[in-house]
């Protein structure tokens, strides 16, 4: 996750690369952004030209900067570990190029229309990476979302200490630049699937998830029980959801730290992960479980709920004591009940961090589906000519420059779908 | 063992060879205290004339070369000599001569007429200087007034006016500072030689532009709108420096103080390896301050130690007789690159190199590991110049046929 960098320390961090070739950096970014290429940029002072290598790969590259693993990624990579032990700080020069950059408030050409015009659907980073590289390509573009702000989840749930909302909702709006954009349309219930398909050359679909699932047991809808995708939206809107003072995140995700930390910075005293395995099976970033111990949130591993507290309003989780057996699919040990034995927590509230399901749209449609979601071919086309799709509606929720890499490749390839004839149809 | 650090140059004995050269941080007595205190072994006071010549300094007058993060990788100024009365001057050697016997108090003279170098080499030497130094060299301000480098950049007149310096002369050592902007930097050394005076100092700053300002298109330094040529020191003009010493020491008997972006022990361990008696520095003291005289003396000491030597004496010219004509350099050796796989951090930066500035002679196997073709290498080094890791890249004799063409 990028820092905000000085002008002197921008020179000092990119004068630490070491140029790779088929650079490491690169080869690990879902976005395969140039990164020796950007850095080369900014250590001569070519700010533009550092932003356009950046936008070329993604167009949001300032929001990826804030919230790529990046440590997982390019700088997980980065050669520079092995000859010093620290890796050149690539999302802060990129944060540092895209900053500038938005602050030259510079306009970019949008190149003659071919004609062909393509619906998007879902305004995340996926639909917005698709639209802007559609435009680029000259083609009309149509983007269709159903809520009342383009930027999707990334926008409406990442903790604002992380990404700010005016600086997601300007790279967005930017990156938007000649496309037609419709709020507030949920194309499936305000617009049929088939006056899109019959209307447009080719349609992209990044829907996402469906929203944050439920916890299957008693007292789920009790007062004080929040959906932690709701909870972020809310708080990041500047709503300051009133909580109590004990509170109790469930799941192990990014999502849960997420909500967890946000606990906290909204004035619970005690704040408490419950996961049903353990840290190592863990699916949050290390960085993200560091800056939750840091925040003071606390952790009880080895529980699975089984019943919320209370009359109408939260007082407890009551949860069964797990242990770890066999390793399952995914390679992590499955957790077990420990027969008989339970262990009730006083709550005030409980946030649901469980991760988010599937939406409709698959079945709308009637297209083939994986274990993740929407099948696509390499290209991104689904089992209906003309259709693609991209983002967590296919991938079933990863990082935001994988959406951002998946609406991409897509648009390049219904570039090619529309220059070539309906191949394939 | 205790090394000794002291060394003779034109029979005056320097406690050590670090020296301050004719610049700002020697200008006043003050700083010129502070420095000995710190342990230079001594300095050669900012240049003098005599006084009808009128000091006219315009400001700013330096600017800075940058290398990516790096500051200061040169650095350019266009000063003039000292502005203080030579009566100043004078009385300043005489305070240090009293206050500090034992470090070496050279002056630098800078004069147009005979009359001008033969009053100035008498009053100070009268003053109690140990050594006198001419600039013959001043490449920028001077030059126009039939001064400074003009007079280098000619042997004949760099004789007969080192000649007149020499004469009036009674009892300290005369030696003439050389500027590297002449075709042959040894003809005017073998001038100096014929004169008489005892030694020369090499080199002054190398005349240059060192930058434009890209949204006036005003050079630097900008001085009111306007700029002008300079002279240029620090760690960039270094190699320049030593290639002249090192020609000069092989072409003359008499002996070279050298100056030229010595910025480490190391550098002043190669100057003394490429033949210099002396050594003086300035813009490192201008970045680091006097106190950098610790490391010096202390890196100096203990690689002088490590090579089992009692005295930097014993380094004096001892690279000379590898340094031959190009024409003599052997061609029965071919080596080739080797890439230590162990030290390897993959940035295949040497692949780039080769592919790119070399004979694509590095592949790159699995792993990105770069690996070298012995066939298509010719050996040129590239690679190890440029790889980011000490020691990584080592230049081996080749495994196969010596001669080029039989491969």
């Amino acid at each position: 996750m990028g820092q905000k960098l000085t002008k002197g320390q921008v020179v000092t961090a990119a004068a630490r690369c070491l140029f790779c070739y088929q650079a490491p950096c690169q080869q690990a970014c879902p976005a395969a952004v140039d990164v020796p290429g950007f850095i080369r940029r900014l250590k001569t002072g070519n700010w533009r030209g550092a932003a356009g290598v950046i936008r070329r790969a993604n167009v949001l590259g300032g929001i990826c900067a804030r919230v790529c693993p990046a440590n997982e990624l390019c700088e997980g990579a980065c050669s520079r570990v092995r000859l010093d032990g620290r890796a050149v700080a690539i999302a802060s020069l990129q944060q540092a190029a895209m900053d500038t950059w938005y602050s030259l408030n510079l306009t970019t050409p949008i190149p003659p229309l071919t004609g062909a015009r393509v619906a998007v659907v879902g305004a995340g980073p996926a639909g917005v990476a698709a639209a802007a590289e559609l435009v680029r390509l000259g083609h009309e573009v149509t983007l269709y979302e159903a809520g009342t702000d383009p930027g999707g989840t990334m926008i409406a749930c990442i903790p604002a200490s992380r990404l700010p909302l005016e600086v997601a909702r300007a790279e967005v709006e930017k990156a938007l630049a000649g496309v037609e954009v419709k709020l507030g349309v949920k194309v499936g219930r305000d617009i049929a699937w088939g006056k899109l398909q019959s209307e447009y050359a080719a349609i992209f679909i990044a829907t996402g998830l469906g929203g944050g699932q439920k916890l299957q047991v008693p007292g789920a809808d009790f007062e004080g029980v929040l959906v932690a995708e709701d909870f972020l939206a809310r708080a990041k809107k500047g709503e300051q959801p009133a909580l109590g003072q004990e509170v109790i995140v469930i799941g192990g995700g990014n999502t849960a730290m997420d909500a967890a930390q946000v606990a906290r910075q909204l004035g619970a005293a005690r704040v408490t992960v419950v996961y049903r395995r353990t840290v190592k099976q863990m699916p949050a970033w290390p960085v993200e479980y560091q800056n939750a111990l840091a925040a003071g949130v606390e952790f009880a591993w080895l529980l699975q709920p089984v019943a919320i507290l209370g009359e109408d309003r939260v007082t407890g989780l009551r949860c069964q004591r797990m242990r770890l057996g066999k390793a399952d699919a995914s390679g992590r040990q499955r957790p077990e009940p420990v027969k008989g034995a339970y262990l009730e927590l006083p709550a005030s509230n409980v946030i649901i961090a469980l991760g988010q399901q599937a939406g409709p749209v698959a079945a709308e449609l009637g297209l083939a589906t994986t274990g993740t979601g929407i099948a696509v071919d390499e290209r991104g086309m689904t089992s209906k000519a003309g259709i693609f799709a991209g983002g967590d509606v296919v991938n079933g929720g990863r990082t935001v420059v994988q959406a951002v890499a998946e609406g991409r490749q897509a648009a390049r390839s219904i570039h090619a779908y529309l220059g070539t004839g309906k191949e394939g149809a | 063992m205790v090394v000794d650090l002291s060394l003779e140059f034109c029979g005056v004995k320097y406690p050590n060879p670090f020296t301050l050269a004719a610049a700002p941080p020697t200008d006043n007595a003050e700083m010129v205290a502070r420095a000995f205190e710190a342990g230079w072994g001594g300095a050669v006071l900012k240049t003098t004339s005599v006084e009808s010549e009128e000091v006219s300094l315009v400001y700013p007058m330096m600017h800075g070369l940058d290398f990516e993060d790096k500051r200061l990788a040169a650095l350019e100024n266009i000063d003039l000599i000292s502005e203080h009365h030579i009566d100043v001057v004078e009385k300043n050697v005489r305070w240090l001569k009293k206050e500090y016997p034992g470090h070496v108090v050279a002056a630098s003279i800078m004069g147009k007429t005979k009359e001008d170098w033969q009053i100035l080499v008498r009053r100070l030497e009268d003053a109690g200087v140990d050594l006198i130094e001419c600039s013959f060299s001043c490449p920028h301000g001077m030059p126009e007034r039939g001064m400074g480098s003009t007079i280098g950049q000619d042997p004949e007149l760099t004789e007969r006016t080192a000649r007149w310096v020499k004469e009036a002369a009674r009892r300290v050592p005369v030696v003439i500072k050389l500027t590297p902007q002449i075709a042959d930097i040894t003809a005017a050394a073998r001038a100096v030689q014929r004169s008489g005076a005892d030694g020369v100092t090499a080199i002054n700053t190398v005349k240059s532009l060192i930058g434009i300002d890209l949204d006036s298109f005003v050079p630097y330094p900008n001085v009111s709108g306007y700029s002008t040529f300079g002279g240029l020191s620090g760690p960039a003009i270094k190699p320049v420096a030593l290639r002249c010493v090192a020609e000069i020491a092989r072409s003359v008997p008499i002996p070279v103080s050298a100056t030229g972006g010595i910025s480490t022990w190391q550098d002043a361990a190669e100057f003394l390896l490429a033949g210099a008696r002396n050594l003086q520095v300035c813009t490192a003291v201008m970045r680091y301050g006097f106190r950098i005289i610790d490391d010096f003396k202390e890196g100096l000491s203990y690689y002088l130690e490590s090579k089992g030597m009692s005295s930097v004496a014993e380094l004096v010219g001892r690279s000379l007789p590898y340094i031959v004509e190009h024409s003599q350099l052997p061609r029965n050796g071919r080596v080739v690159a080797r890439i230590d796989e162990e030290k390897c951090i993959r940035c295949d930066g040497c692949y780039l190199a080769c592919l790119d500035g070399g004979h694509q002679a590095i592949e790159l196997g699995p792993e990105r590991l770069a690996r070298v073709n012995s066939e298509r290498c010719f050996g040129c080094a590239m690679c190890r110049a440029m790889c980011p890791v000490p020691d990584c890249i080592h230049m081996v004799p080749h495994p196969g046929p010596a001669e080029f063409g039989q491969v």
